[in-house]
């Protein structure tokens, strides 16, 4: 988005000033003219009021001095000729002396004008009562005493004092009119001045404005002139970054937009303009909505917030990763959102590669992992073992560890676990060619250490075989003893008689090929009595993130201790549910439990003649073969009951008197006894005896599960005894 | 134990209210019938008899058989060492409620006395 500077003095202004200023100030010019009119027109009317008021008071003033002066003229006329011609300029002076002074009462000029109105009537009254006396006497045809009345010193004097009064009230009228025209002239003065004074000070005041805009005009021309310069340099400052960055208002409508974010909304069309739209002019609805939710987001939590938005470019769809923070004025108000849009598609597609590369890896080290391992258990009745491998979980940690149980010369058993540094193809390769070389040494007939010794000798020509670690441990069920010799591995653990699991971590030497010579190694030899238990292990089952050995070792020794009377088989299947963190697996683990089950020779097989003695030398010979079983008493001699009712029966019963045999098998397998006793003859139950009925209630009781069956040409009775809940200790 | 070892039996008649036969040894088909034909003459007194088990090294369905015989003739009470397979047995045949056993041969005569 581009835009030229704003310029203030465009279309809409007048000599530099905007078309409203000068429209307002010529209305307020207006308005002041307008309110002069009230004003003249307020002088016009005093003067019209004055005109009509003092004009005709003037004239009632002078009108009763003449209506007065032609009464007396009448009057005198009259008493000197005794014409009536003479009482006509009387009666109209009458008359207009009588109009006049009714006009001047009716006029308020004030108490002085009243008062004289009513000393003037006053005095006029004074001589008309003369005048009146003298018409009179005239009309009586007294002539000369009218004359004389009129002549009199006391008629003259009471007209003059009329006169004076008069006089006076003229004087007040003109003393009034003079004083109001005074007022006016003074009040048109002032109407005139303030009209004059209000229209320079509009015209100063409209030059000092004009003057002053002009002045602040060029002064924002300047800043805009800056403005747009810096506008321009941010503008090109963020096209050049691959970028795209953007500004939106609190609507969401782009304010700036670089070229790269302006491209990836409006497509590669230079010509639309970003500016005052949103990303719902652009984007799907469905992508659009992300965006103004996340916006919302922003300006809510006034923190920044991240998404990612999929919009198809002219060469397929391109994945942003979008970082929104709000936009803060200087006093810190919110006042819209300022975005970085990274382009992440081809960073996403090395990725998957990569994912899918190492996927790959993963599976084929498992594969060869899983072929190089061999079988997870050991043929052989004297040793219960078992092996388990577990790859890690994700795509690196795949390979390394190993087991191997290889029987040596029919007499021993060689127990091995190993791990090779390092993951993937080349480690697997590596523990393939070490397990191979170790399973071919052991047979050798070699003590556990000179094996070792001749096994790290191999290994400095084995790549990837560099500091990989072992433990070989040789059981020997005939004499009951163990040896191991430990390359810089996890120690063996062992449970002897006394049921505690014992760490064998005193003997450990350094790992395979990681000293400069071959170097002497140690083996040691422990008794291993029969019912002891071996566990080999690599540190994947006991080692855990953020957790010391010790306490994964500490974990070890007591999930094994809680189940070391459970067959052997089950104990390597729950130590690894328990023990591995099948969530978060970060290296493989590889387990072998064994344990030795019986002495040699455990199993046992006798003929029972057909006879009470015969019964009873059985039970001494089978109750001495299970003293070496490891049972404890009570439960050896409750079995060789229930063998010994199984056997009666077929004596008792099958034959009858005739002599036959027998034939009973005793053999203990990883901790499960069973006693097989078999007859030619056909057994018998049910109520026909209930005491028969009693030797069978006993064995179900004694043993943990007894089998009758009928199917070949004679009776065999099977029991099963589990050992491990019936063990001497 | 030796092959040929038959039951040593031991009958106190001393006192004239009940019977104490003492068996040592092993009660199985060679010598549940012996055991049976001691209990026949022992219960022919006609008084309670205590059968006394704490010698008995082994006792199986045969020789359980022969001791409910007789307490269907007379009154039996057994005595076992109760450490003793032959205890767990006696427990296991589940005849308890039938023939009542003791831990040892007085509290067995007490129980006589108290019930005379």
């Amino acid at each position: 988005m581009r835009e030229g500077p704003i310029s203030r003095t465009g279309r809409r202004s007048i000599l530099g000033i905007p078309r409203v200023l000068v429209g307002a100030y010529f209305g307020v010019l207006l308005i002041i003219g307008l309110a002069s009119i009230p004003v003249l027109f307020g002088t016009i009317r005093t003067l019209d009021r004055e005109q009509s008021v003092f004009d005709p008071t003037s004239a009632a003033a002078e009108g009763v001095l003449v209506g007065a002066l032609n009464q007396e003229t009448g009057i005198r006329g009259y008493a000197l000729t005794g014409q009536t011609s003479f009482l006509e300029p009387y009666n109209a002076g009458l008359v207009q002396y009588d109009q006049s002074i009714s006009e001047l009462d009716r006029v308020d000029l004030g108490a002085t004008f009243t008062h004289e109105v009513a000393a003037t009537s006053g005095a006029f009254s004074s001589w008309q009562q003369f005048a009146n006396q003298a018409r009179n006497e005239v009309a009586v045809g007294d002539a000369s005493a009218a004359r004389a009345s009129i002549e009199q010193t006391r008629g003259k004097t009471l007209f003059d004092k009329f006169r004076d009064q008069q006089a006076e009230l003229a004087g007040e009228v003109d003393k009034q009119v003079t004083a109001s025209r005074k007022s006016l002239h003074g009040q048109v003065e002032l109407s005139v001045i303030a009209l004059i004074v209000a229209i320079l000070v509009g015209v100063a005041v409209g030059i000092g404005t004009w003057i002053w805009w002009r002045l602040l005009g060029r002064r924002s021309a300047i800043q805009e002139q800056q403005l747009a310069d810096s506008a321009i340099l941010l503008q090109s400052a963020i096209d050049a970054t691959s970028e795209g960055i953007f500004v939106k208002d609190l609507q969401g409508r782009h304010t700036l937009a670089n070229k790269a974010r302006a491209s990836t909304l409006a497509g590669p069309r230079t010509d639309i303009d970003v500016s005052g739209r949103s990303e719902a002019d652009f984007l799907d609805p469905t992508t659009s909505d992300i965006a103004i939710d996340t916006e919302r987001e922003v300006l809510r939590s006034g923190s920044e917030q991240r998404f990612e938005q999929v919009i198809v470019q002219h060469d397929g769809p391109h994945t942003y990763s979008i970082i929104e923070n709000p936009l803060r004025d200087a006093n810190g108000k919110t006042i819209g959102i300022v975005g970085v849009a990274r382009d992440v598609t081809s960073e996403r597609e090395l990725l998957a590669n990569r994912d899918r590369l190492y996927q790959l890896e993963h599976e084929l080290a498992e594969t060869l992992q899983r072929g190089l391992l061999g079988k997870s258990t050991v043929d052989d009745d004297r040793l219960a073992a078992f092996a388990r491998y577990r790859p890690a979980i994700g795509s690196m940690a795949v390979g390394g560890d190993w087991y191997d149980m290889v029987p040596i010369d029919g007499d021993r058993i060689a127990l091995i676990v190993g791990d090779a540094v390092g993951h993937g193809i080349e480690s697997v390769t590596a523990m393939g060619q070490l397990r191979s070389a170790l399973s071919a040494l052991t047979n050798v007939g070699f003590d556990a250490a000179s094996t070792i010794e001749a096994l790290d000798e191999s290994a400095r020509t084995i790549v990837g075989a560099h500091c990989a670690t072992c433990v070989l441990a040789i059981v020997d069920p005939a004499n009951e003893r163990l040896e191991y010799s430990c390359a810089g591995h996890m120690p063996p653990l062992v449970v002897t008689g006394s049921g505690e699991p014992l760490l064998l971590d005193q003997f450990q030497d350094p790992p395979l090929a990681a000293t400069e010579r071959s170097i002497r190694r140690r083996t040691t030899s422990i008794p291993f009595p029969q019912g002891s238990t071996l566990i080999l292990f690599t540190d994947g089952l006991v080692e855990r993130r953020s957790e010391s050995i010790e306490t994964g070792l500490g974990r070890l020794r007591e999930q094994v201790l809680a189940r070391i009377d459970e067959p052997v088989e089950r104990i390597c299947d729950e130590l690894m549910a328990e023990l591995v963190d099948a969530e978060n697996q970060r290296d493989d683990v590889a387990l072998v439990v064994a344990r030795l089950v019986a002495k040699y020779g455990s199993r046992f097989r006798r003929d029972v003649l057909a006879d009470a003695l015969e019964v009873r030398r059985f039970r001494h010979a089978f109750g001495d073969w299970l003293e070496g079983q490891g049972l404890d008493h009570n439960a050896g001699e409750l079995l060789v009951l229930a063998a010994s009712e199984a056997v009666a029966n077929s004596v008792e019963h099958a034959y009858g008197a005739q002599p036959g045999v027998t034939r009973v098998e005793a053999v203990q397998n990883d901790g499960l006894l069973r006693v097989t006793v078999k007859d030619e003859g056909r057994w018998r139950t049910g109520p026909a005896s209930r005491w028969r009925g009693r030797g069978l209630q006993l064995m179900e009781k004694v043993t943990d599960k007894v089998e009758i069956s009928t199917d070949g040409p004679g009776t065999t009775v099977m029991l099963e005894l589990d050992l491990g809940r019936r063990r001497t200790g | 134990m030796s092959d040929s070892s038959v039951l040593s039996v031991t009958i106190d008649d001393s006192e004239r209210s009940l019977s104490v036969m003492s068996i040592a040894g092993e009660i199985d088909m060679l010598s549940a019938s012996e055991l049976g034909s001691h209990l026949d003459e022992v219960i022919a007194r006609g008084v309670p008899v205590v059968v006394d088990l704490s010698a008995v090294s082994f006792i199986d369905s045969s020789g359980l058989r022969e001791i409910h015989r007789a307490s269907d003739l007379g009154r039996v009470l057994l005595v076992v060492e109760p450490a003793a397979t032959v205890a767990r047995v006696v427990a296991l045949s589940g005849f308890g409620e039938d023939i009542p056993v003791f831990e040892d041969v007085r509290s067995a005569k007490r129980r006589i006395a108290g019930a005379d």
